[in-house]
């Protein structure tokens, strides 16, 4: 038979059996409700400007008002003000958090405990501001020429990239995902290959196919119901958000979204392949945890260097450099795509380098397989597997 | 037939054989697990596979399915190498019994009978045929672990069976057997080679053995050395099994040729003597001891011939 019809029946056998089990029903609530956690995150961080509550008390120059209206718009902050006029109400308002602060007679400024240094300059920039338009109009200098001094005719022009705002919450979303998902199937893919070695069955398999063959389909079998589960999260994430009107995505969220699905793609394969071999080499649970303490720990790894150097700079060098690295790609390309615009041949050479590294992967790691797979007993050496795969290759 | 015995091990009955493997070596380190094994199996026949434990039986037959990088030796079935194409139309018991734990019973002989390339309606008759026949019918939605020992090995055969296969290779399908089971498997062996497939089972049980196999293998460290038809093999042994029982179990009597006693009871004694010994005469010289009321001069059992074989 065709090594491809077989691949495709365990592959099917594979997605159908593990998407009945609990665990992949556990899983998927599991990622379901991380996601939604993330997804709180970003909404309560991202709710918009800041916005502060203040109380104006006695004498207060013209024009007050709207001097701190305007430099709260240029802080991109909103301020509220508030009726209270009892000096010492105020004093206990503030107490309590009620009010963020008051400007008392033109003269004092009060702020809370919690108030931020953006309030304290909002306040005394507006207060400034309107106490100099005062002064300045009782020199009896002519309105209109005040006017042009302090708004002066400037052409201003952003030539900072443009990016996508909120950017930050759909790239940790994405790092988050994409590590979940790939190390979550990478494993099941590592107790798949003990499953069928502890329990024998790999023997009957092996006589009627290629090891070839049930190594592929095995990957592509668990593989299809992670990337299934990764449309659906994403769906989900992109459809709830839209539909009820929770919040607004940036606007790179759909591209970052069809990357992290190419990104998925790579990931698994690279850490799907790593994990079969390392399930090969043993026949018991416990051991197969250890065998697989390399690759995980390579994971984790990728996963706090994309979070603790790729995004806070997501286009310095040192990100750049990074992410171009087979372990980490799957994770940080993603990210640095939420994040920021990065270009497309960038992405392409960093697809590119992926492909060779999952390439080389599958021939290394599919030997190791083929060579330990059908050997008994405790642990197998990876040099042992290696060698005596060449052997069953040449005759079989 | 041409007569079989230990005689003809250096040319191997090839003649109408199917199953041929060859000269097969292979060594596990510093264990020696083949060491030029030579077997023949014939279409419509059963073929008992004997030997010690560790004497190399399941390292040859799972070379027959590629399990096994040999040494050195080729397999070959009808005339040419066997390939991976050429083992779907093989069923193989293997020595360690697994299938999927958590497949369903019914499905996981349907996805076997797939992967050895029948089409899904065909896999599903047949798996339902098959575990009808072996008594599952009423477990076939069942998950292989909620089974019992038992009916575990019997969806074991049924993994085995479900294609039609015509070879089948069972390493110790009749251990963990209850009687009514082993009568089972025995009948479907007879059955599968009368519809002309080649089978091949290991065994301990050698009765099992000498009641169901036409041709019979002994294998000792990693060679064979016993092989032919269960008659030819018992009539070619060196030894005859001699029984004599005289009406007063008190006589005393013993062969007057190099005799082994292997039984001695009130009157009733046995011994290995010289397959050219000549029981009309022995008989007579009994006689003259006593009165002579069973008399016995025949071809030992197998598991006599497989102690002396494997020594």
């Amino acid at each position: 038979m065709n090594g491809l019809r077989a691949t495709w029946l365990i592959a099917r056998r594979e997605a159908k059996e593990r998407a009945r089990s609990k665990a992949f029903l556990a899983s998927t609530i599991v990622t379901v409700l991380l996601l939604g956690a993330v997804v709180t995150v970003v909404v309560l961080t991202d709710s918009g400007p800041p916005s502060y509550n203040i109380a104006l008390v006695g004498e207060s120059p013209t024009g007050l008002t709207a001097a701190l209206n305007a430099a709260a718009v240029a802080s991109d902050a909103l301020i509220d003000f508030s009726d209270l006029a009892d000096p010492e109400a105020i004093a206990d308002a503030i107490d309590v958090g009620e009010l963020d602060g008051a400007i008392v007679d033109a003269d004092t400024i009060l702020l809370g405990d919690s108030s931020t240094g953006g309030l304290q300059g909002i306040l005394e920039a507006g207060l400034g501001q309107s106490l100099l338009i005062e002064r300045l109009q009782s020199t009896g200098l002519d309105p209109a020429v005040l006017a042009s001094i302090l708004e002066p005719d400037t052409d201003v022009r952003i030539v900072a990239p443009e990016t996508g705002e909120n950017g930050e919450g759909v790239a940790f979303a994405a790092v988050v995902l994409l590590f979940l998902v790939i190390t979550t199937y990478g494993q099941w893919v590592l107790m798949g290959v003990l499953e069928e070695k502890s329990t024998k069955v790999v023997e009957l398999v092996v006589s009627s196919t290629s090891v070839r063959s049930l190594l592929a389909g095995k990957v592509i079998g668990i593989g299809m119901l992670g990337f299934a589960q990764l449309v659906f999260l994403v769906g989900l994430a992109l459809g709830a958000g839209s539909l009820l009107d929770l919040y607004e995505l940036p606007s790179g969220t759909v591209a970052t979204a069809a990357w992290s699905l190419v990104w998925f793609i790579l990931g698994f394969a690279f850490y799907a392949v790593l994990n079969a071999a390392a399930g090969s080499l043993v026949s018991r649970t416990e051991d197969a945890q250890a065998a697989a303490t390399p690759i995980a720990l390579v994971a984790v790894a990728s996963y706090l260097l994309t979070f603790a150097v790729i995004l806070p700079n997501p286009d310095g060098t040192t990100a750049k450099i990074l992410s171009l690295l087979p372990p980490i790609a799957p994770i940080a390309f993603p990210a640095r795509i939420g994040f920021t615009g990065v270009p497309l041949w960038e992405i392409l050479l960093g697809i590119t380098i992926m492909i060779i590294a999952v390439v080389g992967v599958i021939r290394v790691a599919a030997r190791v397989y083929a060579g330990a797979l059908l050997a008994s007993g405790g642990r197998v050496r990876i040099r042992a597997a290696w060698r005596s795969a060449g052997e069953l290759t040449a005759r079989r | 037939m041409v007569a079989p015995g230990v005689a003809d091990l250096a040319a191997p009955r090839q003649h109408g054989a199917v199953l041929a493997l060859t000269d097969l070596q292979k060594r596990y380190g510093e264990v020696v697990a083949l060491d030029g094994a030579v077997l023949a199996v014939q279409r419509g026949r059963i073929f008992g596979f004997l030997g010690p434990n560790g004497s190399g039986k399941t390292t040859a037959m799972r070379s027959v399915f590629g399990l096994v990088a040999l040494d050195g030796g080729t397999t070959e079935w009808d005339g040419s190498p066997i390939t991976p194409t050429g083992r779907l139309r093989f069923g193989y018991m293997p020595e360690q019994r697994g299938l999927y734990p958590k497949m369903k019973v019914a499905e996981q002989i349907t996805w076997l009978g797939q992967l050895r390339g029948m089409p899904r309606p065909d896999a599903t008759a047949a798996a339902h045929h098959w575990l009808g026949r072996l008594g599952l019918d009423d477990r076939l939605d069942d998950r292989v672990e909620h089974l019992s020992h038992g009916n575990q090995q019997r969806a074991q055969l049924a993994a085995a069976l479900v294609h039609d296969p015509e070879l089948l290779v069972l390493d110790e399908p009749f251990s963990g057997l209850d009687p009514m089971g082993a009568d089972a498997m025995a009948e479907i062996l007879r059955d599968r080679a009368n519809s002309g497939a080649a089978v091949l089972f290991s065994s301990h049980q050698l009765d099992v053995v000498e009641d169901l196999c036409e041709d019979v293998a002994v294998i000792a460290k990693g060679r064979i050395v016993l092989d032919g038809t269960i008659e030819g093999v018992r009539s070619a042994a060196p030894k005859r099994q001699l029984e004599v029982a005289f009406a007063d179990p008190n006589t005393t009597w013993s062969p007057a040729v190099p005799a082994e006693s292997t039984r001695q009871g009130r009157g009733f004694n046995t011994w290995l003597v010289p397959s050219d010994a000549d029981p009309a005469a022995l008989l007579e010289d009994a006689g003259r001891r006593g009165r002579v009321t069973r008399f016995a001069f025949a071809p030992p059992a197998l598991s006599e011939i497989f102690r002396e074989a494997v020594r």
